[in-house]
């Protein structure tokens, strides 16, 4: 029999565990339970998770705004490689959002989604979440929830300035103007209330600023890929990043440079990194990564691969979920199918989900993290 | 101090120090080697490194190898893939012996040692049940079966 452990040598294994062990191991002796239960645990493993591999904790929540009886899903979208222990894809009924909800985004293992009444913060692995409370709201309830559930224009992120995380709305305020006042209605979990703040847009001279999905949390801020129209009708794509401490946009990134124009881009996490693709050099999907950030952030093109075969649907409709351990990369096609494909043997194997409509999804963690309201 | 007299000395031979395992093993091991080590480090910044340092927590069998893991890793010129699959043919043991490798590592405060012996450690339970790990660390305060099965049911989505 081994000689047992100190409590801080225990501590170090405990930090280097999946969550879903972690859960399991608090059965293990009161002890343990202490110590994966005690503040700042959840905190200390997910810096060790993000610090070390965490491709490995990455899993996608699938929702879509339309399919009404269709509840929110996880993949572990490895496991159906042989990747993962448990189920490939699991159900998540959640109390209050029986009907329908949208991802509005996600980080540190939670995800945010918005019902029909109000915003919930819910983390998938421990199935953790609250309900964001509403009184402070400072705008047209119906016209910004109404908003919200397109889903565009908002997203949740972290603040690591003030150990906050925040729900961002970006509302345009009065579009009878020739340009149009942009604000942010900003719920801190801090605080616990709701905020708003007229911001600038740099680009706003521009006529239209289109966005087609929710931000995308990186370094401390949300990304949007954006398509400017400018009053001649010529079209830019860029990215738009707003600031969660500041709480105002940045200066806008440049997409990748390609031979072609391409107006179509989305972005995507991998691990710590940031990435991009476009579909629209039909039959190719090329992605790009990066790990820096700032102005001229500079991508480096990570793949670019033909899945013709597979992706027989318009390439608009394509989307680019993950990309495998094994290098293998994770599609939703147009309305109906997710797939696992294999570059190198050109073949494909179908996830075990069903939609009806366009998804919406979100990358995220398995961590121990718990949303809570005050500080 | 003399800068001036440095280039007119031989080249300095390798500093050793002498480390004394609890059951009187003597191992030598390179000054810079050493430096893996923060204890070892605070010792020979406070000149106490000049007679064997007793160590009197680690047997011979495991300071011999944490001594063969320093001096890999002082190695000049290793490739990161190269270490990388040392390192995990040096891990390839019985988890009691790395059991042994966290205590030393955190004895002698070698990060790199006691991150890459807890890592594996990690990954070899991750898939266990409470029963199984209860055995492998030893541990007698378990829950009653009432308790247990609270705990279990508040905790039920790791189970699934």
């Amino acid at each position: 029999m081994a000689e047992s452990l100190p409590e801080d040598m225990i501590m170090e294994i405990l930090l280097r565990l999946p969550a879903k062990s972690l859960g399991r191991f608090k059965c293990v002796c009161k002890r343990w339970r202490f110590l994966i239960s005690k503040r700042g645990f959840a905190k200390s493993h997910l810096q060790r998770l993000k610090a070390g591999d965490p491709i490995t904790s990455q899993r996608i929540i699938v929702g879509s705004s339309c399919d009404r009886d269709i509840p929110l899903e996880t993949v572990d979208y490895e496991a159906l490689d042989g990747g993962g222990e448990g189920r490939v894809v699991e159900p998540h009924g959640i109390i209050p959002f029986q009907e329908r909800c949208c991802i509005v985004g996600s980080c540190d293992g939670m995800v945010c989604l918005v019902g029909p009444r109000s915003f919930l913060i819910y983390n998938p692995t421990t199935r953790v979440y609250i309900e964001l409370p509403g009184s402070h709201f400072n705008f047209n309830r119906d016209e910004l929830f109404s908003e919200l559930r397109d889903g565009r224009y908002c997203g949740f992120g972290y603040d690591s300035q003030s150990d906050d995380y925040k729900v961002v709305k970006i509302v345009e305020v009065d579009d009878t103007d020739e340009y149009p006042e942009w604000e942010a209605a900003i719920f801190s979990l801090r605080s616990g209330s709701w905020r708003r703040k007229q911001v600038r847009f740099q680009e706003q001279e521009h006529r239209d600023v289109q966005i087609f999905r929710h931000g995308v949390y990186w370094k401390g801020a949300l990304h949007w890929c954006a398509q400017l129209w400018n009053v001649d009708h010529r079209c830019e794509a860029v990215i738009i990043s707003f600031d969660l401490l500041r709480e105002e946009f940045l200066q806008v990134l440049p997409v990748p440079e390609v031979d072609k124009d391409v107006y179509y881009w989305e972005l995507g996490i991998h691990g710590v990194n940031l990435f991009i693709y476009n579909c629209v050099h039909y039959p190719a999907v090329e992605a790009w990564i990066t790990d820096e950030y700032g102005k001229g952030a500079s991508w480096t093109k990570w793949f670019s691969v033909d899945c013709s075969a597979f992706v027989n649907c318009h390439p608009w409709d394509s989307l680019l979920l993950a990309y495998t351990r094994c290098g293998k990369i994770v599609f939703w096609l147009g309305t109906k199918r997710m797939i696992l494909f294999d570059p190198e043997s050109n073949t494909c194997k179908d996830y075990p989900i069903e939609r009806h409509c366009y998804i919406e999804y979100a990358i995220y963690l398995e961590t121990l993290v718990s949303p809570y309201l005050g500080g | 101090m003399s800068s001036s007299s440095s280039s007119s000395l031989p080249p300095c031979p390798k500093k050793m120090i002498t480390l004394k395992s609890s059951d009187g093993e003597t191992f030598q091991i390179e000054e810079t080697a050493a430096l893996q080590s923060k204890t070892l480090e605070n010792m020979i910044d406070e000149n106490c490194a000049s007679t064997p340092i007793p160590l009197r927590s680690i047997n011979g069998k495991i300071l011999a190898k944490v001594v063969e893991f320093c001096n890999k890793h002082a190695e000049v010129g290793v490739d990161a893939e190269s270490l990388h699959a040392w390192d995990a043919e040096f891990v390839n043991v019985e988890y009691t012996t790395l059991f042994d490798y966290i205590l030393a590592a955190n004895f002698l405060e070698i990060p790199t040692l006691l991150d890459l012996a807890s890592g594996v450690v990690g990954d070899m339970i991750k898939g266990k049940t409470p029963d199984e790990i209860r055995k492998m660390f030893n541990i007698n305060d378990a829950f009653s079966p009432e308790e247990e099965e609270e705990v279990r049911r508040a905790n039920q989505w790791a189970f699934e």
